[in-house]
């Protein structure tokens, strides 16, 4: 991509400094730099959760804790996961990168992108204030519904239902608040010349996901709404004792659940390519091909939602439907493949830290995507579902085609953002040890689920007791390999051998053609594209 | 209403201010796109209201 920017390195000094600068800020990096640093804190908490989860499975038996608080460890580390870490660290990067990618002084909209995170925190104090509350006799502890909060087990609940509602309602307004944004930003404050068909593939991946979470976050906001209602205010629309329907609040549940999924990945998605053209040293395979599967796969996403109940007794027709149409997000995710593959094909690759993550992240998120088109199978699913089958398979989707993707885009991307370069051996040694982990953790729950062992059950059968401590003590090593990757990113930040302005050999973007770090304001001037 | 929309959703740094018809742009995409979250968020609990 050529262009005719002209970098401007003179820094400004009229924004606020200190506290003030990150709570008023309106700056995309400032405001990108606080998602990433909050994504990270709850992924630790969130890990940390887990772990207490995996020592209570290391046997079997009750070990540790009473199945009440076993559940609410489940329920709160999704949330934390899926909607403090995960969504956090794809919109930090969105904002630190789009506007850079596209030529674009700022967000559209500031200071909506400022509100945007400054619901996250309270969000997060509500959904893990139960715990605290219930240490001094103050209800019975946070949500023991797993993020799902099916009725009746959510209508019957204690005050950790109602924190999590409004934690929930919190954290969609902020989605939809960074959806509208990302969709005005790349709508509207493009540089010249850059038409829709030469934005960045990362621009793409959250545009898409921008539209899905206008598109499903008011459905699941309603939903909990409609829930807090039948808790507090005597309907009965989800609760089957006064006439109401649990499965429908299934329904509404997956409308926004499997899209979900989608929101979660189509960012990775995005920037993935641009990490594999840069080590491999080799223009991007199949743009238009990518382009269109994104859409292709985010519109399918809306309208499959069912596969993930099929054992509550739908029509033959309905379950043939939602198998078939699951099945077909399997066609346009193999054109990213193949693309993915293509790209990377006889490059001249090097193997730095982003590029073992985004060779790992494709081997294993394969592995997650091949063991869901299994359980898109309704007679296969049969024997799956709510087993540890299903948790070894979305925990292969999520962390490694979610946060193994998003750590290859912080390696990628962390030189750029603070100026200096991470620590390569300590990079590659936390690739090793998430990866080798990793797969200890999760493959042994594939067989445990495969023998039957059900999830959210805080003791097991005695048969399970070898894959479940092979499981614990993997996981307990994932966990720790991951304060290799704070400390080197602190580390990063806080000095380090100095980053050149484009970084990688074969980077290719606007982004690289600014100093490393970016200025505070990125172009006075907009670039022009060629 | 329609300049308060704008005030609580925009704050570009003085230095950066864009053109005013890029300006009022952002603000009608945005009030329009937050709209229609809003509408399906009600759509949505009527529907089910209505089962």
């Amino acid at each position: 991509m050529s262009t005719t920017t002209a970098a401007h390195h003179d820094e400004h000094h009229d924004h606020p400094t200190g506290m003030m600068r990150w709570f008023t800020t309106t700056n995309h990096k400032d405001i990108g730099t606080m998602y990433l640093t909050f994504a990270l804190i709850m992924f630790m908490v969130g890990g940390a959760l887990i772990m207490a989860v995996r020592a209570e499975l290391f046997q079997p038996g009750l070990q540790l804790m009473k199945p009440e608080f076993f559940n609410q460890l489940i329920g709160v580390h999704a949330l934390i996961m899926i909607f403090m870490a995960l969504m956090p660290a794809a919109t930090g990067f969105a904002n630190w990168m789009l506007p850079l990618q596209i030529g674009a002084p700022d967000m559209a909209l500031p200071r909506l992108n400022n509100w945007g995170f400054w619901l996250l925190p309270p969000a997060a104090i509500l959904l893990t204030a139960p715990y605290l509350l219930a240490l001094f006799g103050i209800g019975d502890g946070a949500l023991a519904t797993g993020w799902t909060f099916y009725a009746p087990l959510s209508v019957q609940g204690g005050i950790g239902v109602d924190f999590a509602i409004f934690a929930v309602h919190l954290l969609g307004i902020s989605s939809v608040m960074g959806s509208i944004n990302v969709i005005v930003t790349i709508f509207n404050m493009r540089a010249p010349g850059m038409t829709m068909m030469k934005l960045p593939m990362f621009a793409w991946g959250w545009l898409i996901t921008a539209f899905l979470l206008i598109a499903t976050i008011p459905v699941l906001a309603g939903a909990v709404t409609m829930l807090l209602t039948d808790r507090h205010f005597g309907t009965h629309f989800f609760d089957a004792a006064g006439g109401g329907d649990p499965i429908l609040f299934q329904h509404l549940f997956w409308f926004f659940g499997h899209p979900e999924v989608y929101i979660l990945l189509l960012p990775v998605w995005g920037f993935m390519p641009q990490i594999l053209q840069t080590f491999a040293r080799k223009p991007m395979y199949g743009y238009k091909a990518q382009v269109y599967s994104l859409w292709a796969i985010g519109t399918l996403s809306v309208v499959v939602w069912a596969h993930h109940f099929f054992t509550i007794g739908m029509p033959v027709p309905a379950l043939l439907y939602f198998m078939y149409s699951t099945m077909a997000i399997s066609l346009p995710l193999a054109v990213l493949f193949y693309c993915w593959i293509a790209t990377i094909w006889k490059g001249s690759m090097s193997f730095e830290t982003p590029m073992l993550f985004a060779i790992g992240w494709i081997i294993l998120f394969g592995i997650g995507g091949l063991t869901g088109l299994v359980l898109a199978d309704v007679a296969a699913d049969a024997q799956y579902h709510h087993t540890y089958f299903v948790v070894a398979h979305f925990h292969y989707t999520l962390f490694a085609g979610g946060i193994m993707g998003i750590m290859a885009g912080v390696y990628f991307w962390l030189p750029k953002m603070t100026g200096h370069m991470y620590n390569e051996k300590l990079g590659k040694l936390h690739f090793w040890l998430t990866a080798i982990s990793f797969n200890l953790t999760f493959i042994p729950q594939f067989f445990l689920g495969l023998a039957g062992m059900p999830r959210r059950i805080p003791d097991y059968a005695l048969q399970f007791a070898e894959f479940n401590m092979i499981s614990s003590i993997a996981a307990f090593v994932l966990g720790l390999s991951q304060l290799l990757f704070v400390y080197n990113i602190i580390s990063c930040a806080r000095g380090g051998k100095k980053a050149t302005d484009k970084v990688w050999e074969g980077a290719d973007g606007l982004e690289w053609t600014l100093p490393s770090p970016p200025p505070y304001h990125s172009f006075t001037e907009q670039p022009v594209i060629k | 209403m329609a300049r308060f929309c704008c005030r609580a959703i925009y704050k570009m740094d003085q230095d950066h201010k864009p053109d005013e018809a890029r300006r009022s742009k952002s603000v009608k995409l945005a009030l329009f796109f937050g709209a229609i979250a809003v509408l399906w968020y009600v759509v949505s609990m009527i529907v089910v209201w209505t089962q």
